[in-house]
């Protein structure tokens, strides 16, 4: 009796096992079957993923090559990351992912990783909190991806400079405002040595996050439409070239960092009333080279920076072309070229601590009368680039309502040609004829 | 002729404003200031040209600006001087007439208006020739066109205080340093002062009154939409950035009215000259 | 009719008139005489409403000038001395223009300016009429408003012997029409005869009248032109 029992418990669970069993195989979705083959791939193997819809979300803690084919779609539950890398050496690339969680505390992300030497390329990102989250893992390769954020940016941001740059959330989690409540295209943290190239992102919150993040190079891409379209602290000896920051609500914003190159890029268009071309606070040691900056509030914002090479950039059209704080020191300025700007140059004072002519050559600036009888390419006067609203446009904003007045443009005249006193402004002593193209 | 017991009739106002109105037109026919101002309204007009490739239609909204400050400003105040002066030998038969002054200077200065208006107009032929049209310029058009209007209209009214010819043009050149230069370096010399500061609004208030900053303003920050740092200044500041075409045709209206006013009041002012 | 009463003006500290009353009659040629400065054109100027009087009143057929400004120039025609004109226009330009503000048409614009002659120079600018034609179109246009009320400063100074006697005819053939006629002039000897009435003015007052047929036996007293009799 007691072993017909025992066969009988036996038979019953074998029954609903297999039951499950079968049951399992005829429902299991694309989802599942990816993960499957993601169990069970071994290390260094090239998954190719067909088109088609792969409901997540997906952890890859081998090294594996998943690649997916046209129309493959990797669709996260909106509760946690989409795919999350947790190994090194993870090639990840041609997928549609979306549908990550929106929880800015956990970090959620369309691709989250923290497996060093990350390669993740020719994704399209959408719906989802933050594009590509880096997290602790070193040398990552980010190419050629495309990440939409949900829209447009907010049109109210705070001045960095008043307000700070705020960490990610990963550092502290706080969130200020229903605005903040998106995730950036890429969030580089605590990390070195990754390449970024070729990227389009457009309408998250920041473009490319950078915290603790050292020796990266960042190339060729467009960040358009974001809230900063570069968010960069604490991170030192990285390489900016070609890429594109367009139509941010406030620009770009570099604070307490050393040892970066940014060359060849161009910031564009950033015209909120608190935008900035470029913003650098505290930043030292660092090369800008061979720039547009063009149609922005303020092109470019040196605040409490020092020994930084500004040289040959264009800067073209903006309300403020440059605003160079007296607190910064060993700036060395040259051949970059001032053109159609309300306001070249601001200043707080005389500026004396850093340098308008190096090695001989200045700047050239548009409008300027200049004489050159040598005929060297270098004018035979020095320039004065007067800022006649100074500080005032901090203390009385509605100074700058004067801004191309005839008014002020007699006074910037006269004082081209007789220095009036007490006024701050910059002296260029070797200014330059014709403007330097770029390359 | 009228029998000496008839009662002579009044001319109609509207009769007496057409009469002037159209003498007006043919006085100005002659006048060389007119054809100057045309001429140059065309030379500026045609200033975005020299931008290279296709973007002088994006940059007219500038070079216009700048034309309209610093060139058809002078021309349309020397027009109104020239059309004031050109009737001085007169006046004793105007100002005899039953309908009175006011009529006549009613229909003149519309004349006027209509003659600097319309000529001014003309600032935008050589970029829509072009293929240039866009909404910027049309916005840019319209207030160069008021701005003309409203210096041609100060420049009559100085030449009916100021009848000298030489004084007039001394005048008239005074008064357009004030509203080009004078309002902006007094209003840079206030800006420092601590009881402006506190009350910004009126600082503005100020500028905002001289259409030649009107002008300037609405192209900068509302036509060409310069990103602008003073955006944060105050209630009255982004009001007028928000309002800034409805503002400067206003304005345009109520300087228009004042030198017209203006003008009669010098008129009758001397009579005793006369 | 023109009635003046107790006008006085100064200019600055000069009082140039000082009471000055007047009556003016209709149906008749009244001349207006004194030396230099004694007050004609001033007077003459308040009565057209291009000067205000420091005190009194002017009334132009029963119109008080102050109250009913209007009203009282519409009864008027007044040709001031030396008149001049806009140069750039012509002189039918000028002439339809005054004639316009007067509620007259064109026709008869050209009408009166064939009356003195200057129809032939319709088209011609003002600005070059010798002197003697811009005072035939000045005539023109005065004789264009077909005012009741006629008052002439100096109307023949600029005009030749045989304009000045149309002039007078056209003044002549005015008054027989009921028409008020004041002239103010310094050529007493050609209008000795033809004026029916002499007013003389002196230091800014009416200092009474002057027997209108004998006006040459005056010419020292008032400092006249002694210009020939027409």
């Amino acid at each position: 009796m007691k072993l017909r029992c025992m066969l009988g418990v036996f038979l019953w669970v074998a029954l609903v096992a297999g039951s499950i069993a079968v049951a399992s195989a005829v429902d299991s979705t694309p989802g599942d079957s990816l993960r499957v083959r993601i169990v069970a791939a071994v290390e260094g193997a090239t998954l190719v993923v067909e088109a088609g819809d792969y409901a997540g979300p997906f952890l890859i803690s081998k090294p594996v090559r998943l690649l997916g084919r046209p129309g493959a779609t990797l669709s996260g539950d909106k509760k946690t990351h989409v795919v999350t890398i947790s190994a090194a050496d993870v090639e990840i690339g041609g997928f549609t992912i979306r549908g990550s969680g929106r929880d800015l505390s956990k970090d959620q992300a369309a691709i989250h990783t923290t497996g060093a030497r990350s390669f993740i390329h020719d994704n399209r990102i959408v719906d989802s909190l933050h594009g590509i989250y880096v997290r602790r893992a070193d040398a990552c390769r980010i190419l050629n991806n495309v990440i939409l954020g949900d829209g447009a940016v907010a049109s109210t941001v705070g001045d960095p400079l008043t307000s700070g740059l705020k960490p990610g959330e990963s550092e502290l989690c706080d969130v200020d405002s229903p605005q903040d409540r998106r995730g950036n295209g890429i969030h580089l943290w605590n990390s070195v040595g990754h390449v970024i190239a070729g990227n389009t992102i457009t309408g998250t919150r920041d473009g490319v996050y950078f915290s603790f993040t050292d020796s990266a190079v960042v190339r060729d891409n467009a960040i358009t439409k974001v809230r900063y379209g570069l968010h960069y602290m604490y991170s030192d000896d990285n390489t900016f070239e070609r890429n594109l920051f367009s139509e941010n609500a406030a620009g770009s914003a570099l604070m307490y960092s050393k040892g970066i190159l940014l060359r060849g890029n161009r910031f564009v268009a950033n015209r909120s009333h608190r935008a900035y071309g470029i913003l650098f606070q505290s930043v030292d040691n660092t090369r800008v080279e061979e720039n547009l900056i063009e149609g922005n509030t303020l092109g470019f914002y040196l605040e409490n920076s020092n020994n930084v090479t500004v040289r040959g950039n264009q800067v073209v059209g903006n309300y403020i072309g440059m605003r160079v704080s007296d607190s910064t020191a060993g700036g060395r300025f040259s051949e970059n070229s001032f053109r159609g700007n309300i306001h070249p140059v601001e200043t707080s004072g005389a500026n004396l601590a850093n340098a308008w002519t190096v090695d001989g050559r200045g700047n050239h600036w548009e409008g300027a009368l200049t004489l050159d009888l040598d005929r060297d390419g270098i004018a035979d006067l020095p320039h004065r680039e007067p800022d006649l609203f100074g500080g005032w446009r901090r203390s009385f904003p509605a100074i700058g309502l004067l801004s191309a007045s005839p008014g002020e443009k007699l006074l910037r005249l006269i004082h081209s040609r007789i220095a009036l006193p007490s006024l701050p402004g910059v002296t260029d002593t070797r200014p330059l004829i014709t403007a330097r193209e770029l390359p | 002729m009228h029998a000496v017991s008839e009662i002579p009739s009044l001319p109609s106002v509207r009769g007496v404003v057409g009469a002037a109105l159209r003498r007006e037109w043919l006085s100005h026919r002659l006048n060389r200031f007119l054809y100057s101002h045309v001429a140059l309204v065309l030379v500026v007009g045609a200033l975005p040209l020299l931008t290279p490739g296709d973007g002088f239609s994006r940059g007219a909204a500038w070079w216009l600006l700048h034309g309209v400050l610093y060139a058809v400003s002078l021309s349309s105040l020397l027009l109104g001087l020239s059309s004031a002066h050109a009737e001085a030998e007169e006046y004793v038969w105007i100002m005899g007439q039953p309908a009175g002054i006011g009529p006549w200077l009613t229909g003149k200065a519309a004349g006027l208006v209509l003659l600097t208006g319309g000529s001014t107009a003309l600032i935008c032929a050589p970029v829509m020739a072009m293929g240039g049209g866009t909404r910027a310029l049309a916005v840019v058009t319209v207030g160069a066109v008021g701005i003309s209007a409203v210096c041609a209209l100060v420049g009559f009214a100085l030449g009916f205080w100021v009848r000298d010819g030489v004084r007039g043009l001394i005048a008239v050149v005074a008064g357009w340093f004030v509203m080009l230069f004078g309002v902006d370096l007094l209003l840079l010399a206030l800006a420092g002062a601590p009881w402006v500061q506190a009350n910004p609004d009126v600082w503005i208030a100020l500028l905002m009154a001289n259409p030649l900053d009107a002008f300037r303003i609405t192209v900068l920050f509302s036509v060409e939409r310069a990103a602008f740092s003073g955006l944060g200044a105050g209630a009255l500041t982004n009001w007028w950035s928000a309002n800034a075409v409805m503002w400067l045709g206003v304005l345009c209206l109520v300087w228009v009215m004042l030198g017209g006013l203006l003008a009669w009041l010098g008129l009758r002012r001397r009579t005793d000259d006369v | 009719m023109i009635l003046a009463h107790e006008l006085t003006k100064s200019f600055g500290a000069r009082r140039v008139l000082r009471g000055l009353d007047l009556a003016v009659e209709p149906g008749a040629i009244t001349l207006m005489v004194g030396a230099n400065g004694a007050g004609k054109t001033t007077t003459l100027r308040i009565l057209a409403g291009l000067s205000r009087a420091d005190r009194g009143t002017v009334t132009i057929c029963g119109r008080d000038l102050e109250k009913a400004r209007g009203a009282g120039l519409a009864h008027l025609s007044f040709l001031p001395q030396a008149p001049r004109f806009h140069p750039r226009l012509t002189t039918g330009q000028t002439a339809c223009f005054y004639g316009e503000l007067r509620g007259r048409s064109r026709r008869e614009a050209e009408t009166a300016l064939d009356a003195w002659g200057m129809l032939e120079f319709a088209d011609v600018p003002t600005g070059k009429l010798s002197g003697g034609l811009r005072q035939r179109l000045a005539l023109a246009i005065f004789a264009l408003a077909d005012a009741p009320v006629l008052m002439l400063d100096e109307p023949g100074l600029s005009l030749d012997p045989e304009w000045r006697r149309s002039l007078q005819d056209f003044l002549v053939s005015e008054a027989g029409r009921g028409r008020t006629i004041l002239v103010a002039t310094h050529l007493l000897g050609e209008w000795e005869g033809k004026a029916d009435r002499c007013l003389l003015v002196e230091h800014g007052r009416s200092q009474g009248e002057l027997p209108p047929d004998r006006l040459r036996e005056y010419f020292p007293r008032l400092g006249g032109v002694t210009e020939p009799a027409v």
